[in-house]
């Protein structure tokens, strides 16, 4: 696909990313996270948030020192966040200041939210007393239950997990009236979430979208959940060095967990306010493999076809493609699913450069799309595209692609970035650097 | 029965998890929403708070009286009809408080009203009807 086959190309409102905000294990600043995951360093360690010490698997990469009270302007307000829409309010503030805007620069029916969020994230901590109440004999009765949860259960208990919450606090503090729109879809969460978001501005829907994901499963249940499922990397010697995407030693993915933001804004109005451009967002497609609940076709067509859409959506060549931001988190099928799919798109030699961020922050599941994303739009400011550490040996598919474990730099083309859930469920987006 | 202190000390504990405010700012005169910023969905937090605290039950619009709210027999155009002002006075006979004249902003009334001081009088009284240590 090139250009001459989209005709209304020239007429389509272009948008471009003028506002980042992430919250991440690599640090609560745009700064902290840059000089981390271009230094080479890993948010990954021992788990430090709750005591592991039973747990068969006891790192993560965490958001450590993360004061909830620091972002938010209603401050009783965190008592119905869980820790997920903490994160995603934090990050939002974060980006919304760092775009520029105020009240005098936007109507606020034309600035939206699309968010990507998680599943329920309930913790049994919270029914902890209920249950224990309405235990009868090592059974749950539900008798008691019914008359115990009446007094036991927090009656606000809901609004903290609710998915669409992380995007009702973020509109209600930006007092964004615009579409408000949230899409669980586990790891191509936030992706989905960024890409409508795209769409909506570039349909005349919105001129701002305050677009993103969020997610905080690093719990004990949420440790347990993954690892039942026989998806996390074992504990090794040292946790920085357990996540491996790619590399032939891949053994599982690593939990983590974050927030990060991208404000998108038609470009027009972003020229009109004089706002700082940090790159062009130019494509988004999604597909998926209708193959089986837990793990994607062998061959990754959906992540094919995802790839493709999107840059037929940015009017993009393969050839044009200066780096890609690879989902790889680790899971051998899900890395090796992603990789065929990748060989087939790019099949000379040499390949594409490429990063694995997770190598770095570990799976941020719904949040890490925008992770990605945030990434790689500072890869294109910032001309520095970030290393894959703990990669030695690559899987044979991909040995043609370039890696490199330190950072190096970036031409000014586009930049494709991948997103892969479990069953087979793929976005993709392109983003370019902004021409003035 | 708890002594008007313990009950306070309790008190001041569940307004201050449930509204985030200082232990200093919860003082028996301030009311809920003009002092301490309480917002409809925090009323529902503080009954659930008070029954943990002092293990006693209180029926739905017993101590805010939100149902009285919609009420058109009580509430017309915003404000307290003679009717509502009546009834609003008989649902808060457990305190002494000034009566309440007809014709006033319902929402004004309302943030001054609850003040920390009525939820003490509030929770003495259903300590007293249950005849427990409460």
């Amino acid at each position: 696909m090139t250009a001459a086959n989209f005709p209304f190309q020239a007429q389509q409102r272009r948008v471009v990313v003028t506002g980042l905000g992430i919250i991440s294990s690599l640090g609560l600043t745009l700064d902290e996270f840059w000089q981390g995951l271009t230094g080479g360093q890993s948010g990954v360690s021992r788990l430090s948030n709750f005591c592991a010490d039973p747990l068969p698997v006891q790192i993560a990469g965490e958001v450590r020192n993360f004061a909830p009270e620091r972002f938010m302007q209603n401050r009783k307000s965190i008592k119905i966040m869980g820790r997920h829409i903490q994160l995603a309010v934090a990050a939002a503030r974060n980006a919304f200041q760092h775009s520029g805007l105020s009240p005098e620069n936007f109507q606020p029916e034309k600035l939206g939210v699309s968010f990507g969020t998680g599943t329920l994230n309930a913790e049994y901590q919270d029914f902890k007393d209920v249950l224990s109440a309405s235990l009868n004999q090592g059974k749950l009765d539900y008798h008691i239950f019914g008359r115990e949860s009446q007094q036991q259960v927090f009656p606000l208990w809901l609004l903290k997990y609710i998915p669409n919450m992380a995007a009702s606090h973020v509109s209600i503090m930006l007092n964004a009236r615009g579409p408000s729109n949230t899409i669980t879809t586990l790891c191509t969460s936030s992706a989905h979430a960024i890409g409508e978001g795209f769409w909506m501005i570039r349909n005349g829907q919105a001129d701002l979208m305050i677009t993103g994901g969020t997610d905080a499963q690093v719990t004990p249940l949420g440790m347990v959940k993954f690892y039942r499922l026989g998806l996390l990397a074992e504990d090794g010697a040292e946790p920085s060095q357990a996540s491996r995407p790619f590399d032939q030693g891949h053994r599982g993915m690593v939990m983590g967990e974050g927030a990060a933001v991208l404000v998108l804004e038609e470009r027009e109005h972003a020229l009109r306010r004089k706002a700082a451009v940090y790159a062009e967002i130019s494509g988004y497609g999604a597909a998926a493999d209708t193959w089986d609940p837990m793990e994607p076709n062998p061959d990754g067509p959906s992540l094919e076809i995802a790839a493709r859409h999107a840059l037929s959506d940015a009017a993009c060549r393969e050839k044009e493609v200066d780096s890609l931001f690879l989902a790889g988190n680790g899971i051998p099928f899900m890395d090796c699913a992603e990789a065929r799919a990748m060989r087939r798109l790019f099949p000379g030699a040499p390949g594409p450069r490429a990063a694995a961020i997770k190598s770095s922050l570990g799976h941020t599941h719904s949040a890490s799309g925008a992770l990605a994303s945030l990434a790689a739009v500072l890869s294109l400011q910032r001309r520095t595209l970030p290393p894959t550490i703990n990669l030695q040996s690559p899987i044979r598919e991909l040995e043609a692609f370039r890696f490199s474990s330190t950072a190096r730099s970036l031409e000014a083309g586009s930049v494709l970035v991948n997103n892969f859930s479990f069953g087979g469920n793929s976005a993709c987006l392109v983003f370019r650097a902004h021409n003035e | 029965m708890p002594s008007r202190q313990e009950v306070f000390d309790k008190v001041q504990n569940c307004l201050v998890q449930a509204l985030g405010v200082k232990p200093l700012d919860v003082v028996p005169e301030a009311a809920l929403v003009d002092d301490l910023g309480a917002e409809s969905i925090d009323f529902v937090d503080i009954i659930y708070r008070l029954e943990k605290s002092f293990d006693i039950k209180i029926p739905r619009g017993e101590l805010f009286p939100q149902d009285l709210l919609r009420n058109p027999a009580y509430v017309n155009a915003g404000r307290l009809t003679a009717v509502g002002a009546e009834e609003l006075g008989k649902r808060l006979d457990f305190t002494a408080i000034t009566p309440i004249e007809p014709g006033q902003e319902v929402e004004k009334v309302l943030g001054k009203l609850f003040t920390v001081g009525l939820i003490i009088d509030f929770v003495l009284s259903k300590c007293s009807q249950a005849a427990t240590n409460c």
